[in-house]
């Protein structure tokens, strides 16, 4: 049997007298891999800030692991920060997301963060190094690499705190064919490690190339097939 | 219980599910300056892009959105100097009173988002003018903290009631000359743009601070860091992209609006308004 691990009932979502989200119901199961789709403005990304605890559901409740994720349960530090340490976010673009001076720091704040001993930090900081292939960057400022790189950057600094569930905003944008090629090899490979994977995308062809569960927003905000 | 494919290349501890529990942290100052920039970033937004729905629910703010921003800002000022060189406590009074009308006839919301900062810079003032109380000059402590309420609340009245796109083409009409609206135009545009990539950045840094950080101020100055350099990469961008469209140092703004009635009758009020002073202070006794 498999168990849920996020679940939205009835979700709606606005920003001011803009629709986001609208009546959204789905869930995704641990280690499912999952790609919403939908047109610009449907609401992906809004879809995966809830997810992330960032936004809370105006309408309908989320919850994640079986507990109800809103304003009151995000205001316990404890509870937040475990639910971002399990839930790992990489931002559509990466250049805000990276903020320390080197690709090696960069990757160690996480882990050291977490409090792990240093020989942890370092084991898990050249393991995510060799693993993203990006050891030849370690002393480089991760502002003034390429697309490619900062995304690699980025989800080596979010995975080098072992989250269970990857979430993704449109990774393959500005990625030329190879990087999209190896970015789809590595989000399987993280799908066999037992990770629960959500994207965000336009293509069809990741959705196929990651073999993912699609959940279709339209542009009125709904499901349209899941 | 069902064992997991190992991957080949991905490290163990990968694979085994994370023990952690958090330590406590303070990380106040980090949320709260998130929610505040964001907030800050919303109504900058919703200024360039037009007004919503809540800026012009009331029907004196429709009825003043047909005066040209121009005049308003105008009015404003008048209304301003006004308050401050009127030693008569009615005009005052008589200026708190219409203040307290417009603000009545707007959303909940709306009077919420304008009295906070009222009230911030009242209790400054009053903060400062308290040692005249002291000295037995009560009244300059009232008279002086509601004149700054007055002018707070009228400034942020007007700034949340016209679009700033509006609010700088309307400056055309004093003959400011066209590349300073424009330096202002594209200065609202970028305090946005860098708003957003500091606001994600800080955002980032919330969601990455699962622990404990003993070094805030690196993790801070890092953000500074990054939305420096993007204000660089902007600049740059900017003047290749000007180049490109051929710019050559000179900006026409079009003025947008011809003079209308409801010009005239919002620029007879700002010459009633300075009548009324010049009364109050008794020069037509």
């Amino acid at each position: 049997m498999t168990e849920e691990l996020i679940r939205f009932s009835h979700v709606g979502f606005d920003y001011g007298d803009v629709t986001a989200l609208d009546d959204v119901t789905f869930s995704i199961a641990r280690g499912q891999t999952i790609a919403l789709t939908g047109p610009n403005g449907s609401g992906k990304s809004t879809a995966l800030r809830i997810i992330n605890g960032l936004e809370f559901p105006a309408e309908g409740e989320y919850r994640f692991d079986g507990v109800q994720v809103d304003a009151k349960a995000m205001a316990d530090q404890q509870f937040a920060k475990r639910l971002h340490q399990r839930v790992g976010y990489i931002f559509q673009n990466a250049d805000t997301q990276l903020f320390c001076p080197s690709v090696r720091e960069e990757v160690a704040f996480g882990p050291r963060q977490m409090g792990l001993s240093e020989e942890e930090v370092e084991r898990r900081t050249r393991d995510m190094l060799q693993l993203l292939d990006i050891e030849q960057l370690e002393e480089r400022a991760p502002y003034r690499l390429s697309g490619g790189e900062k995304r690699r950057v980025a989800l080596a600094c979010i995975i080098s705190m072992n989250p269970e569930v990857l979430v993704l905003d449109e990774p393959q944008n500005g990625l030329d064919e190879d990087a999209q090629a190896w970015l789809t090899g590595f989000l399987r490979a993280m799908a066999e490690a037992g990770k629960t994977i959500v994207v965000t995308t336009h293509h069809r062809d990741i959705v196929a190339a990651l073999d993912a569960h699609e959940i279709h927003l339209d542009k009125f905000h709904h499901i349209d097939k899941a | 219980m069902e064992e997991k494919p190992q991957s080949p290349g991905v490290p163990t501890w990968l694979l085994q599910p994370e023990m952690y529990s958090p330590p406590h942290d303070r990380e106040r100052f980090l949320r709260a300056n998130r929610r505040k920039l964001a907030g800050i970033l919303s109504n900058l937004k919703l200024q360039r892009g037009g007004l919503g729905s809540d800026c012009l629910a009331s029907p004196l703010d429709r009825l003043l959105a047909r005066v040209n921003p121009a005049f308003r800002l105008l009015g404003l000022i008048a209304t301003i100097v006004c308050v401050s060189i009127s030693g008569n406590m009615l005009f005052a009074w008589t200026a708190f009173a219409v203040f307290l009308v417009m603000l009545a006839l707007k959303p909940a919301a709306l009077i919420v988002d304008i009295l906070e900062p009222c009230f911030a810079a009242c209790l400054f003032t009053a903060l400062i003018m308290l040692p005249a109380a002291f000295f037995g000059q009560s009244s300059a402590l009232v008279r002086v903290t509601l004149k700054v309420l007055i002018s707070v609340g009228l400034v942020l009245q007007l700034s949340r009631g016209v679009a700033h796109n509006e609010f700088v083409a309307g400056l055309a009409a004093y003959h400011i000359p066209g590349i300073v609206i424009f330096i202002l135009d594209m200065a609202l545009k970028y305090i946005v743009l860098l708003g957003d990539v500091a606001s994600g950045a800080l955002e980032a840094l919330m969601l990455r601070s699962v622990g404990r950080n003993d070094d805030k101020s690196g993790a801070s100055s890092g953000i500074m860091g990054v939305t420096f350099l993007k204000a660089h990469d902007y600049a740059d961008e900017m003047y290749e992209a000007m180049e490109c469209r051929g710019f050559t140092g000179e900006y026409a703004v079009a003025a947008r609006r011809r003079f209308s009635g409801a010009d005239g009758t919002y620029l007879a009020l700002i010459v009633l308004e300075v009548l009324f002073l010049l009364f109050t202070e008794g020069v037509f006794l």
